[in-house]
């Protein structure tokens, strides 16, 4: 059943963005050449970045690596977690003056979304982000397959970036579960 | 000493004890990163006083870079040594962001934002 978590609808959805992009991607060509992924990361933060090209941000690099390194963590967790290989993933990029929202969706298991559901529902109770990222960082010393996963993707988001996150857990037309992840971020003060 | 990834370049100075890291550090997962933990180890085996990690010129490091780093910060203080130094810069956001989580790891460490 649809159901949304976190700041999914930050943005209204009639507001009519600046600029606007849409991809759409297949994990397995990610994960063939994962190097794919920092550059659909670079190209979506050059994209944005650009239309500051005569400003000081720009040309410090700071917005397009902030841009870049925001992408980079959603479109890693949707070629990694991806239910199927042929199983899209669709990325929207809509850039509202102030406002940049990063759009990743993909279709995964059950197994997946509810393991992710979990580890959200960790982050927005939590309250101290600090002392759950420690919490994550060290449990990885005690477990070595829990060492080779990172899990803190969207934490480092959130806690460092400033950035507002909204899931939105839902279904394909043949009922498979799909999920599709926002991140909101503030351009002005990057 | 160096390890060199498709977009980045990792290179032990003994003279200066000094890791610098340049390019971008997106690896696929924290195994991944196996080549760049094995010359910090290396480097913290030769070192006499701290280990200097300047990641000035790193542009990206994903969160399974943080992690692996993180790991090492982790061991580096259960064992006491070496001392760490970190050093990035203020131009760069994952730097300018999240380079002092890895002092929340080990207070004793010193982090540097040039």
């Amino acid at each position: 059943m649809e159901h949304v978590f976190g700041d999914y609808d930050f943005v209204p959805a009639a507001l009519v963005p600046e600029a606007q992009l849409a991809l759409t991607l297949s994990p397995s060509e990610l994960t063939a050449h994962w190097q794919r992924c920092g550059l659909i990361s670079d190209f979506v933060a050059s994209y944005v970045s650009t239309a500051y090209a005569a400003g000081d941000r720009a040309a410090s690099g700071l917005l397009f690596t902030a841009i870049s390194t925001v992408f980079q963590e959603l479109i890693e967790n949707a070629a990694k977690f991806s239910r199927k290989r042929e199983a899209p993933i669709s990325v929207r990029v809509k850039h509202y003056s102030r406002i940049l929202m990063l759009e990743v969706e993909n279709g995964t298991t059950a197994a997946f979304a509810a393991r992710f559901e979990e580890y959200l529902a960790g982050m927005q109770a939590g309250g101290d982000l600090d002392a759950m990222y420690l919490r994550i960082l060290e449990s990885k010393l005690e477990d070595a397959a829990a060492a080779q996963r990172s899990g803190i993707g969207l934490l480092v988001l959130r806690k460092d970036h400033g950035i507002r996150v909204g899931v939105r857990f839902g279904e394909d037309e043949q009922g498979r579960p799909t999920i599709t992840v926002r991140a909101f971020q503030t351009l002005e003060g990057v | 000493m160096e390890v060199r990834e498709t977009e980045a370049l990792v290179r032990f100075a003994p003279e200066s004890g000094t890791v610098f890291f340049s390019g971008a550090l997106r690896l696929a997962n924290v195994k991944a990163y196996d080549n760049v933990v094995k010359l910090m180890h290396d480097a913290a085996a030769q070192v006499q006083g701290p280990l200097v990690l300047d990641f000035k010129e790193l542009k990206f490091l994903n969160s399974s870079g943080i992690t692996a780093v993180s790991l090492f910060v982790v061991g580096a203080r259960k064992a006491n040594t070496p001392q760490l130094r970190l050093v990035g810069a203020r131009t760069t956001a994952w730097q300018q962001k999240s380079l002092a989580n890895f002092q929340m790891l080990w207070k004793d460490m010193a982090v540097v934002i040039e």
